[in-house]
């Protein structure tokens, strides 16, 4: 495992140590890509490069990785929700570079929010959570890190695809004694207007049945990133990051009864800045201090009523927190070596909503939530252990109840207090394989939607406790050699056990409310076969869920977790070679998934699916530019993650890009 | 069901395992059983005012299932079922048609939002109104085959509630909802009755019942309910402001079935949200008003069971029962005994906890008599009475050895609780009871 520098890069040299700038870590480099956090296990690596000439969308590329599901509403840009072993999207820890992001107004990151251009690299570490996070949340982590100044560059990227799509993103580098940075734009604008086969309300007669086109489902996108970095000192270096996204799109509603005039906006801006500081003291030890700032805005309106009744609703959230990081090296030699971890952190988050039709403010809910942690990573000869444990206290109360007329929703100040702990071992006698395993107790608090986002149809439950969850993993990674085939593999398994699972539970035809009600039992598989050869790539991934209701109601005791299928495989194909000046990249990829229950009561199905892809790319390196032209769903298949909303069918995308080195200065 | 709650945390599902176990430990003991496990105290005479008769009763019972996100139909064959039998297991034919029946990108099979409709079809036909999906579904119970489907919807999210048959090739259905983008089609407004070929699924009338509702707030929907269909049509009015976040005072509207046109609009004021309507003999109509959910502290006063006399030229209510103040407001379940007694069910609450509760009504003296309590708040949901059969059917969801509960009025006016029926065992519970 290495060190982390948020400042250089880090080097990987020939004998497999890891030189980072001013000290040098001596150990065993991880079989396959490496993260940059301690303590992970199950562990996807996507690099900005790769995300850039493979794929069209960060969605896209997370939704082909194992234990890692995304779901959607809609076509290119569309919001994009990650969940990881089955988990829920808030069961998934966001971390901006090195600040774990508070989001408690229970708005998860839109993965269409992530430029990809402004992407260094993006790591999904299912189920054990790294040392920096602070925590175990119940699916896994999701860590965002943007993209690094490097000298004096620029690029730009022009595309066009179908249902009207259009997307342009720049990004420039500038470096000085200061230090460097990146910054870049993303604009995004599509229509939408896929054909689907409508079926009103009639699922029994076929007479009826029309091809219509998606209306009102078109998107606006507007976003950029900064990264600024640089020391202070050769010990000392500060970082600054930001993530700006706007959207403002149709709110088509379901197709039964489609929206034509509902619009959806939103506007989140983050702001991380970091310091850290090496060889502190005598003992040697790291000290990281990451600040983060939250803002969004978001508005529902929908004045006539199309879906249901005449509203207008916005919602202001503003957060922020702080959390302190010392990393000790009690011990490091190059056959044993023993770091401590501690982690100290605090937050607030306001969120306050009004609904503009009927000019009534509801009541703003504040959070504030600290944690502490403590973790220990040890090495000895081919062993590694890590421990982790810590508690979290969060405080919440509604802080204006002039308009506050809930008959549910009885407000209530409290206190929750939740912890978590976590055991790991991994053994990896020699080089190219290793095999780890893991206990651990996950949670997550309550959200403030969840609590007290009364809306026009859901309402908050301010009596709602932790999510908690147990899990076991076992898993193994490897790589050989076979002639000329380089071929590496990983498999895992994993057990979890969750209880008081926060669901909505229907109160009538139009109201839910959030509750304490589920239990589960999740088991799952997960593994990866890639072969590379002479310029010739093959992967194939596999991911098994198998889950059950523990809840006890009736009704839903025994059943399957809705919208978790059960299987799912993914084979690619990728052939680089070189055509003269040019460099062409052809690839093919298949997803096929299972049929999954859409509700609680397994009452629901969508069929399994398979949705084939295929592109090509051409780049020359003097000067640098490249074409991509990919077609998804090649089989123009009719698919969808939640009924009522279809998703696109065949789709072009065509994509001009340039890159300018002025060099390193 | 509207806005029903559940215990919202495991605290107070733990209460209520204590509560279940404490009520195990003492049926064990001599003396210390429930009363309302055996025969309940309270009762009344002259039970369901008719000489039982199975053979001329209802044959079969329809549930709907559902949690608000998918909707089960199940049936119950009532062939085997005589007089006074509440502990015989009937045929049951479950989940004969769910919302998963159809596979579909689009749209459910069945929404999460069933009910079922008050019409009187040929050959004991049960009528499902998918108020999600704006469509209508009728269902041989015989077979559990779908036998017609028919959109209501006039390309928008028009909600229907209920529908009554004026005769074989007229259907008259309810619509609560107003399209915000009429026009596009004849008799698309909404917020109306309206008369359906159901052959051919063409909409032949209209009545607009936003215009008929006059001298109130502007905007305010008359949002019709159920209906009832004697000599003139009954429709109670729910009076909803077009947000849906408060309801005037209820209406019920009177219309001539020939063509629809409005004769009369009874204020019920100070009462509000009526959402059900029987008949109780010929002449006198029974309302069943749940009071005003976005006004909690007031709700419990406007909440009633009105009787009307409908006999005359001019109907007016002539009897109002309220709620029951122990209990809480009346839900929409209510079911005819006689010309006497109603079954009722009052709504529980979570804060403070208090469960759902079955009573029977006097319409005589306002007398309300509580049967049995659900096992949690708003626990119960569908109600029937069955007087050819002396029994009553009651819908509880989440009870585990069956959702239906069945009661017996036994001939001397005793009440009896019988063996509970799972209609769609393992599976969602029931909502929505309607037998044919």
């Amino acid at each position: 495992m290495v060190a982390l520098s948020a400042a250089q890069p880090a080097v990987a040299s020939e004998d497999g140590a890891v030189v980072l700038p001013g000290k040098r870590v001596k150990g065993k480099r991880p079989v396959g890509k490496g993260a940059e956090l301690d303590g992970g296990q199950a562990v996807t690596v996507v690099t900005g490069q790769e995300l850039r000439e493979h794929h069209a969308e960060l969605a896209e590329a997370l939704a082909q990785l194992p234990g890692a599901q995304v779901l959607r509403t809609g076509g290119v840009g569309s919001p994009a929700l990650l969940s990881l072993r089955g988990s829920t999207v808030e069961q998934v820890a966001i971390l901006l570079g090195d600040a774990v992001l508070d989001l408690a107004d229970g708005a998860p990151l839109d993965l269409s929010d992530v430029p990809l251009l402004g992407v260094d690299r993006v790591e999904i570490y299912r189920g054990l959570a790294p040392l920096q996070v602070g925590s175990q949340p119940l699916g896994g982590t999701l860590r965002l890190t943007l993209r690094r100044g490097a000298g004096s560059s620029a690029q730009a990227t022009a595309a066009m695809g179908s249902y009207g799509t259009h997307q342009g993103e720049v990004g420039a580098s500038v470096g000085g004694e200061w230090g460097d940075g990146y910054a870049g734009l993303r604009w995004l604008e599509s229509t939408g207007n896929f054909p689907y086969l409508a079926r009103g309300g009639t699922a029994y007669v076929r007479s009826d049945d029309h091809m219509r086109t998606r209306a009102n489902n078109d998107l606006h996108r507007l976003g950029g990133v900064l990264s600024l970095q640089g020391r202070w000192s050769p010990d000392s270096a500060w970082t600054v990051h930001w993530l700006g996204s706007g959207l403002e799109q149709g709110a088509p509603g379901a197709a039964v009864f489609p929206a034509l005039h509902a619009r959806y906006s939103q506007n989140r801006q983050i702001l991380v800045a970091t310091a850290s500081r090496d060889h502190l003291g005598r003992l040697d030890a790291r000290a990281e201090l990451a600040i983060h700032a939250v803002g969004r805005w978001s508005e529902v309106e929908d004045t006539l009523g199309e879906m249901g009744f005449p509203w207008r609703a916005t919602q202001r959230m503003l957060g922020g927190g702080a959390a302190g990081l010392l990393r000790v090296p009690l011990v490091d030699r190059d056959d044993r070596q023993l770091t401590l971890h501690g982690r100290v952190g605090a937050q607030a988050t306001q969120i306050q909503g009004a609904e503009l039709l009927s000019h009534t403010d509801r009541p703003a809910s504040l959070r504030q939530s600290g944690q502490a942690s403590l973790g220990a990573l040890g090495r000895l000869g081919a062993w590694q252990a890590t421990w982790s444990g810590g508690g979290e206290l969060a405080h919440q109360q509604v802080t204006d109840l002039r308009q506050y007329a809930s008959s549910y929703s009885q407000p209530r100040q409290d206190t929750l207090p939740a912890w978590h702990t976590a055991l790991a071992l991994r053994w990896q006698p020699q080089d190219h394989w290793l095999v780890d395993a893991a206990l651990r107790r996950a949670l997550r608090l309550p959200n403030l939607q969840e609590m007290f986002g009364d809306s026009a149809t859901v309402i908050g439950n301010p009596q709602l406790l932790s999510e908690t969850a147990s899990s076991a993993e076992l898993g193994a990674l490897g790589k050989t050699r076979m002639g000329p085939i380089a071929v590496t593999g990983e498999l895992r398994g994993h057990a979890t056990w969750a209880e008081n699972l926060i669901q909505l539970v229907g109160l009538g035809p139009h109201q839910a409310m959030y509750q304490n009600v589920g239990q589960a039992r999740l088991l799952g598989a997960e593994a990866t076969l890639a072969a590379d050869w002479n310029g010739l790539r093959g992967e194939l991934r596999h991911t098994t869920l198998v889950t059950r209701d523990q809840s006890g109601r009736v009704g839903y005791d025994g059943k399957v977790l809705p919208m978790r299928p059960r299987t799912r495989w993914g084979g690619l194909a990728r052939w680089q070679t070189d055509l003269g000046s040019w460099r062409s990249s052809l690839w093919a990829s298949l997803d096929w998934q299972a049929g999954a229950f859409v509700d609680a009561a397994n009452l629901v199905v969508t069929p399994a699916r398979t949705l084939a892809a295929a592109g090509i790319r051409l780049s020359t390196s003097q000067p640098s530019i490249f074409v991509d032209l990919r077609v998804d769903n090649v089989t123009n298949a009719a698919v969808y993650d939640l009924i009522g909303y279809p998703l696109a069918g065949r789709t072009l995308w065509l994509q001009l890009g340039w890159h300018a080195d002025a060099g390193t200065p | 069901m509207t806005a029903q709650n559940f215990p919202s945390n495991p605290t107070q599902w733990y209460g209520l395992h204590l509560r279940l176990a404490l009520c195990l430990v003492a049926a064990a003991l001599p003396g210390c059983f429930d009363d309302t496990q055996g025969v309940v105290q309270a009762s009344y005479s002259g039970p369901f005012g008719v000489a039982p008769d199975p053979a001329q009763g209802a044959r079969f019972l329809g549930a709907v299932g559902g949690d608000y996100k998918s909707s089960v139909v199940s049936v119950i064959d009532l062939a085997s079922v005589a007089e006074g039998d509440v502990q015989s297991t009937p045929a049951r034919h479950s989940a004969v048609l769910h919302s998963g029946s159809q596979v579909g990108a689009t749209a459910l099979a069945l929404s999460g939002d069933v009910v079922w409709a008050n019409a009187d079809l040929p050959d004991r036909h049960l009528l499902a109104v998918d108020r999600g999906n704006a469509a209508l579904i009728e269902l041989n119970p015989r077979t559990g085959a779908v036998v017609r489907q028919v959109s209501v919807s006039t390309s928008f999210y028009s909600n229907p509630q209920d529908v009554v048959v004026r005769d074989p090739h007229t259907w008259l259905v309810s619509r609560m909802n107003r399209n915000p983008l009429a026009g596009s089609q004849v008799f698309d407004a909404g917020d109306d009755v309206v008369a359906l070929d159901p052959s051919s699924g063409a909409l032949l009338a209209r009545a607009d019942l936003s215009q008929a509702v006059t001298g109130t707030e502007a905007g305010l929907l008359a949002a019709p309910q159920r209906m009832v269909l004697t000599d003139r049509l009954y429709v109670p009015l729910a009076m909803f402001k077009p947000n849906f976040k408060g309801q005037d005072h209820a209406r019920l509207a009177v219309l001539r079935p020939d063509d629809l046109q409005v004769e009369q609009v009874i204020g019920l004021a100070p009462i509000r949200n009526c959402v059900n309507i029987q008949v109780i003999t010929p002449g006198r109509l029974l309302l069943a008003c749940q009071g005003s959910f976005q006004m909690p502290t007031e709700q419990l006063a406007q909440s009633a069971l009105v009787v009307v006399d409908s006999s005359s030229a001019t109907p007016q209510p002539v009897k109002w029962i309220g709620a029951p103040p122990q209990g809480g407001p009346w839900s929409r379940d209510v079911a005819v005994l006689d010309a006497q007694w109603v079954a009722a069910v009052s709504l529980g609450s979570l804060q403070p906890n208090r469960p759902d509760r079955l009573w029977l009504v006097s319409l005589v003296t306002g007398e309300r008599r509580p049967v049995q309590d659900s096992a949690q708040p708003f626990g119960y949901s569908g109600l029937w009475a069955d007087p050819q059969r002396r029994c009553v059917w009651l819908g509880e969801t989440q009870r585990k050895d069956g959702d239906l509960l069945r009661f017996l009025i036994t001939a001397t006016g005793q009440i009896a609780v019988g063996a509970p029926v799972a209609a769609n065992p393992g599976g969602l519970g029931t909502l929505e009871l309607m037998a044919r």
